[in-house]
């Protein structure tokens, strides 16, 4: 009787959920008499279509000049969900839009649905096209209307499950439908002028915004840069920050839609020579309105849009394989390698300057000396002087307002009065503290100078070099006495940290890393006895170690890792 | 005539002298291209009212297309598909005819050009305007996008 009732009660609840799902998947119409009393006015329904680049999509694919204004698709779009086919939407009132009426245009242009009342997908961008105002979809209506009719045949889309479902779509809109204005401008009338034409008819942001894994907008990487919808290359940051149009003056940008050529005299490629052959059709006015806006637009970080990527690990075998760049960050990397001039610090800071993950590096060395890059940016640090490590980290926050990764690749061994001691015989006090000045407590400042500019939530990660001869538990030869314990003390400071900075951010990882016997000025004298193939390079120390770190979890902070990604016992 | 005028007339001529000065074929279709871009820079900077317009400046800017125009494809032999960053598309070699049809329509182009003289703004706008047309469509089709 009981499960009679559980049976009833889910089945009401099933019906329920089923309920509110076909409810808040209807599709939104309008309806004729929303319609507001408007004479189209044709000129600004040809300046709509010039700026929404109508032609660049339901063009036949190919088509010149003339038959650029024949409307009747055929051009597939290949995306991760799959291949949408281009429809005609030539008066034609068969194959075409010719026997739809206003309020359907209208439906489809701002709500994305069809006059048969199904969600159209978002690969028709009408997720911008919604901040269009009614009466200028009305004008741009009346201008297709004028354009020759032309019966052609577009199959359907190509989708994969679950995408092929259309009712589904209805959520998505839910969530990301909005006519609302992305980028506050005030109220400058010209400024207004470029948002509209950016954000609406020309849908500038379905291409230069990064798509989460639903296909909806990231709106917080708002033009961005992103990787680009079939899967090749990248559409390049357009914000007004440095990987975007920092460089460039408004009068650049204007000029660049005019003609296609940027400032240094190259011309505007790839998908974006159609758009700027559009937008050269459009009224100066317009293009500078569109120039201002976009050096209007917050200056935003690229994004590394790595969403869809998948997730590998380098652990074992996988390590001697080419290292690709960081899979593992969500977001582009900043990153900070401390002691960059060093040959395992120079190749980390190389390394990561040629991963296209990596947003910025900055590199510090006592004499404030690395290569010369314009990803890289150089600062001094010494690190028996915690001045420079504080103002080195102020430093870093205000470039770059935090960082996601730091590497301490210091360390010394030998030179200054220093070598390794085989003998309690042999320690010399004043040596011994300039060994844990540098090994150890060096490191430990720029933990607390560099762990606040760690995010709070996401992934972030702090590796100091240390070495497998710190390790106490590995410890069978004895002997480098300062070396060794500069190490274990490091390894314990950077358990304690982890310890301490998982309270801060439970994603956050914090580990020491032995790179191996690397063909360094710190190893020079010692690498006699080293295996053959087992005396790096700097260079392929540090894409390991790279690697490893790769590959590490929360759950890994506080150990200390070799680089093939092996855990070191304490 | 303005300090920037001449550093702009004196890069025309160094990059268009260095362009035959090496022996990698890639290395020197490089050159000649950025000896176009120098002549570009030029003249978007007179279009765009930056610089003065100049009638030498101009027609040496126009001159430096056309002996570009005229060179550049000897550069793509077969076998310099891949090295120092090229961008070039396999097109080039697949579609030969294609690429030296599209070369002699840019050739035409810039010879006009040269060969209006222009005397004013207005008249190199006019003789400017096909070049760069040509720039681009050229681009799309044999050039590989830069990200």
């Amino acid at each position: 009787m009981a499960f009679g009732r559980f049976l009833a009660a889910a089945a009401a609840l099933v019906v329920a959920a089923g309920g509110s799902f076909w409810y808040l998947t209807i599709p939104e119409r309008y309806d004729p008499l929303d319609l507001p009393a408007h004479e189209p006015d044709l000129a600004n329904g040809e300046l709509l279509f010039w700026a929404g680049g109508c032609t660049s999509c339901h063009a036949a694919p190919g088509a010149k000049g003339e038959a650029r204004l024949l409307l009747v698709g055929g051009v597939a779009l290949e995306t991760p969900f799959g291949r949408f086919n281009v429809p005609n939407i030539t008066p034609d009132p068969d194959s075409g839009i010719g026997g739809w009426t206003m309020a359907e245009f209208v439906t489809a242009m701002r709500y994305g649905t069809s006059p048969a009342g199904r969600h159209y997908y978002p690969a028709f961008p009408y997720t911008s096209y919604a901040r269009m105002t009614v009466t200028d979809v009305m004008d741009l209506k009346a201008w297709l209307d004028t354009l020759p009719a032309e019966p052609s045949i577009v199959p359907d889309h190509e989708l994969a499950f679950p995408y092929n479902f259309r009712r589904g779509l209805g959520l998505w809109k839910l969530l990301n439908l909005d006519p609302a204005p992305v980028v506050d401008v005030g109220a400058d009338p010209e400024l207004e002028r470029g948002r509209y034409l950016t954000e609406g008819p020309g849908h500038c942001g379905e291409c230069h915004t990064p798509r989460d894994v639903t296909g909806g907008l990231e709106l917080k990487h708002w033009l961005a840069g992103a990787p680009a919808p079939d899967g090749k290359g990248r559409i390049p940051n357009i914000t007004s920050g440095p990987d975007g149009l920092a460089d460039w003056s408004t009068g650049d940008i204007a000029y660049a839609l005019e003609s296609g050529f940027k400032p240094d005299y190259d011309t505007l490629g790839s998908t974006m020579a159609e758009v700027q052959a559009n937008l050269a059709k459009l009224p100066a006015s317009d293009r500078e309105a569109i120039a201002a806006y976009l050096k209007a637009t917050p200056p935003l970080l690229e994004a590394a849009g790595r969403t869809i990527r998948p997730f590998r690990t380098y652990r074992g075998e996988n390590l001697r394989k080419a290292f690709p760049g960081l899979l593992s960050f969500h977001e582009p990397i900043r990153a900070a390698v401390i002691g960059a001039s060093g040959g395992i610090g120079r190749a980390f800071t190389e390394n990561l300057v040629a991963d296209p993950a990596v947003r910025a590096v900055l590199a510090t060395s006592r004499q404030g000396a690395v290569p010369e890059d314009e990803r890289i940016q150089a600062l001094r640090l010494d690190l028996e002087d915690e001045a420079s490590i504080e103002a080195a980290a102020a430093s870093a926050n205000d470039r770059l307002g935090g960082l996601d990764l730091v590497v301490v690749a210091t360390g010394i061994l030998h030179g200054q009065g220093i070598s390794p001691e085989k003998s309690y015989r042999q320690l010399d006090p004043a040596a011994m503290a300039r060994v844990l000045a540098l090994n150890t407590i060096g490191p430990a400042l720029v933990a607390k100078h560099f762990l606040p500019l760690l995010p709070r939530e996401g992934r972030c990660i702090l590796a100091a070099l240390s070495a497998r001869v710190g390790s106490i538990g590995d410890n069978a030869l004895g002997g480098w006495h300062s070396y060794r314990a500069s190490k274990a003390a490091l390894n314990m400071l950077i358990r304690n940290f982890a310890i301490e900075q998982a309270r801060r951010n439970d994603q956050s990882i914090i580990v020491g890393l032995h790179p191996g016997t690397v063909a360094s000025d710190l190893s020079a004298p010692f690498q006699g006895g080293v295996p053959a193939g087992r005396l790096f390079t700097p260079e392929h120390a540090a894409s390991r170690l790279l690697a490893t770190l790769d590959a590490l979890t929360p759950e890994d902070s506080g150990g200390i890792f070799a680089y093939d990604g092996e855990r070191l016992p304490y | 005539m303005s300090p920037r005028l001449i550093a702009a007339i004196a890069a025309l001529g160094i990059t268009a002298i260095a362009g035959f000065a090496s022996a990698d074929p890639i290395e020197t279709r490089q050159t000649i291209m950025k000896s176009m871009g120098a002549a570009g820079k030029v003249s978007g900077e007179m279009i765009k009212g930056n610089l003065p317009f100049n009638q030498d400046v101009a027609n040496l800017a126009l001159a430096t297309f056309a002996a570009a125009s005229l060179s550049y494809r000897e550069f793509f032999p077969e076998g310099s598909q891949a090295g120092h960053d090229t961008r070039a598309k396999d097109t080039i070699w697949t579609d030969r005819a294609g690429f030296i049809a599209a070369n002699e329509k840019f050739a035409e182009a810039a010879t006009a050009a040269v060969a209006a003289k222009p005397a004013d703004l207005d008249a190199f706008k006019a003789a400017f305007a096909p070049i760069g047309e040509n720039c681009q469509s050229c681009h799309e089709t044999y050039r590989t996008p830069s990200s």
